[in-house]
């Protein structure tokens, strides 16, 4: 139980509605979330030559992302180590270093601090450069997917990502790689960065109501969902919920429904590319290839798979984000073809989006209407499907059979309590034999009076 | 696109006649676009041969001469066939976002019009400042240049034949960029 007793009822599926506006939970979250896990950083194929670099965000900490001589990344605190002034205004180059425009301290590539304008003189070898290289992050990388971390204690980024490794291999690796189309777009929201997140992690029900109008106007195979004029049939799909938080619901066979122009020519790609996938990763998987996922790595990195968007929703304070949005393309895919996804994708998901425009009153207003203080008090409920999840000998995580449901909302608020109230990732991992079993099972039996509590 | 008129490419001068013709064919857009007639304007105003682009460019070092990813993302990319859908989704009475309606008011501004390349084409820059009010609260701000070419139909009437803008907040604080520019 953290200071601010109990946010999440894991076993009832239900938050307090705290959780998007409270100050002092957000401050807990930048300590004991953003500092601790694996956050997405780049993609291979935006810095793949020595000097190259980018800069971006981890929670609010600005860092640095750059490639090393021998191919390795390294990622740093875009803050000098004199005063702290910004090392880096761009937001990508190749350079040979980054100079601070303030004094004019000069740092490697490599982050190293290499130069200080009249150091002899005025230091008189009292200096040591050796101690003041730039800050850095861990840094991993999954399938060409770079990820930092600021927590020497924190798991290996394949052992965070555990079981969704094996969804990701569907796209990610089997298909021979993918790459991510930038720069990406970038713009605010005024809203709490989980309200998104959950929302790609587990909300396939707001699909037909939400995108009620993209969906009627843009044609393709997901357009009788529009207005909730019809219910995807029992077995159209699946959610699931992971060990550190991690979701994806999965809508078989739905894959670039949304992508307009190029949807007969994705179709046409995924046939073709399907029996390499069945021979790598076997039939099940194989159809995931051909269809619509939606995504979020816990904390705040999102994408859907078919519709080929890549999120990251970096905080600013517990009532604002920057969306940060990529396309997503298959390395072995013709020129005309990653055009064609980046432009479509950017129209339905960029900052022009004929569906991105669809959510943000909702976020905005799930997070700002608690500045009412009767309202604040009151719960979130995700209790859709709550004692139906269940564990799958053949699918890893915990399943929720429906393609629509809460599934990944309440594996997102299991580990989101876990994390916060942990003091260390040791204390986390006590829980490794059991973390599943408030999500599973039978609903207890209050469960209908819940969100009155 | 640059945004950058270079004198030698743009120097053929029109009559004030044509001047003023253009500058009312932007008024006229900024009118219907601001009140809700956006059947109206790409029924009578864009040219079916339309290529209507917005893009943010990355911030590099203009120093910079090796790296060489893509610098631009297209938040419109967009054909006539596109650009009728965006207007098909405000009819279609299911767009939630958009009721109670918004009032979108356009200024436009620093108007110059010149000839360009292909005969009986006008290319016209200009600048625009428009605000975006809706729900109770919400006021947000843009501002772009914008560089056009009109083209002339048979029917004597400018469409809007080519509207390029690179949107110069990178962060783009308006939220969303679903307008017509």
């Amino acid at each position: 139980m953290s200071k601010f007793g109990n946010l999440v009822d894991v076993r009832n599926g239900t938050q307090s509605k705290r959780v998007f506006y409270d100050r002092d939970i957000y401050e807990l979250e930048l300590e004991r979330i953003f500092a601790r896990c694996w956050l997405f950083l780049t993609h291979d194929s935006a810095i793949p030559n020595h000097g190259d670099f980018i800069t971006t965000k981890m929670g609010e900490d600005d860092v640095i992302v750059a490639r090393q001589k021998d191919g390795s990344i390294k990622a740093f605190i875009n803050s000098c180590r004199h005063r702290g002034a910004q090392v880096c205004p761009s937001e990508a180059g190749n350079t040979r270093g980054f100079v601070c425009s303030y004094h004019g301290w000069s740092y490697g590539v490599d982050g190293k601090l290499e130069n200080v304008p009249f150091e002899k003189e005025l230091y008189r070898c009292k200096l040591d450069k050796s101690i003041n290289g730039l800050i850095e992050a861990r840094v991993e990388s999954y399938c060409g997917f770079v990820y930092g971390c600021f927590d020497k204690d924190a798991p290996s980024l394949s052992d965070y990502l555990g079981e969704m490794k094996w969804y990701l291999d569907v796209w990610m690796d089997a298909t021979g790689g993918v790459e991510l189309v930038g720069p990406p777009s970038r713009s605010v929201l005024d809203c709490n960065w989980k309200t998104p997140t959950e929302n790609f992690a587990g909300d396939a029900y707001h699909v037909g109501w939400t995108h009620a109008a993209g969906l009627k106007v843009l044609p393709g195979p997901l357009s009788m969902l529009a207005g909730n004029a019809v219910l995807p049939p029992q077995g159209a799909g699946i959610q699931v919920a992971t060990r550190h938080g991690h979701g994806v619901g999965i809508l078989f066979d739905a894959g670039p429904a949304l992508l307009s122009d190029v949807i007969q020519e994705m179709f046409a790609w995924h046939a073709r590319k399907k029996p390499l996938i069945e021979k790598k990763l076997g039939a099940a998987r194989a159809r995931f290839y051909g269809s619509h996922f939606n995504s979020s790595i816990f904390p705040n990195n999102s994408y859907l798979w078919g519709t080929n968007t890549f999120k990251m929703w970096a905080p600013r304070g517990p009532g604002q984000i920057e969306a940060f949005t990529w396309a997503i393309v298959e390395k072995d895919m013709p020129a005309h073809l990653k055009e064609g996804i980046a432009r479509t994708m950017h129209r339905t998901f960029g900052t022009a989006g004929m569906f991105e425009a669809d959510d943000s009153d909702n976020m905005e207003s799930m997070t700002h209407l608690n500045r009412g203080f009767v309202t604040r008090t009151g719960t979130l409920n995700s209790q859709m499907g709550l004692g139906g999840d269940r564990i799958d000998p053949e699918l890893p995580g915990v399943v929720g059979d429906s393609a629509i449901g809460e599934t990944s909302y309440r594996g997102f608020y299991r580990f989101y309590q876990e994390i916060l109230n942990a003091k260390t990732w040791a204390d986390v991992h006590s829980n490794n034999a059991r973390w599943f079993e408030p999500l599973i099972g039978e609903a207890p039996p209050d469960v209908a009076n819940a969100a009155a509590a | 696109m640059s945004n950058v008129t270079i004198a030698t490419r743009v120097a053929a001068k029109v009559s004030e006649t044509v001047r003023t013709e253009g500058e009312a064919f932007l008024f006229l857009e900024a009118r219907l676009l601001g009140t809700g007639q956006q059947r109206a304007w790409l029924n009578e105003m864009v040219h079916p041969e339309v290529v209507y682009r917005v893009s943010s460019r990355q911030l590099r070092s203009s120093k910079d001469k090796r790296y060489s990813q893509p610098d631009e993302v297209f938040h419109f990319d967009d054909d006539y066939a596109a650009l009728d859908k965006r207007v098909a989704q405000t009819e279609s009475g299911l767009q939630w976002r958009s009721d109670p309606p918004e009032t979108l008011l356009y200024i436009v501004s620093n108007t110059e019009v010149f000839e360009d390349e292909r005969p009986g084409d006008l290319r016209v820059y200009s600048n625009v400042l428009m605000i975006r009010d809706r729900r109770v609260y919400e006021s947000d701000q843009f501002h772009y240049r914008r560089e056009d070419v009109l083209r002339r139909g048979e029917d004597g009437a400018l469409r809007l034949r080519s509207r390029g803008v690179v949107y110069g907040q990178r962060f783009v604080q308006g939220k969303n960029l679903l307008f017509f520019f």
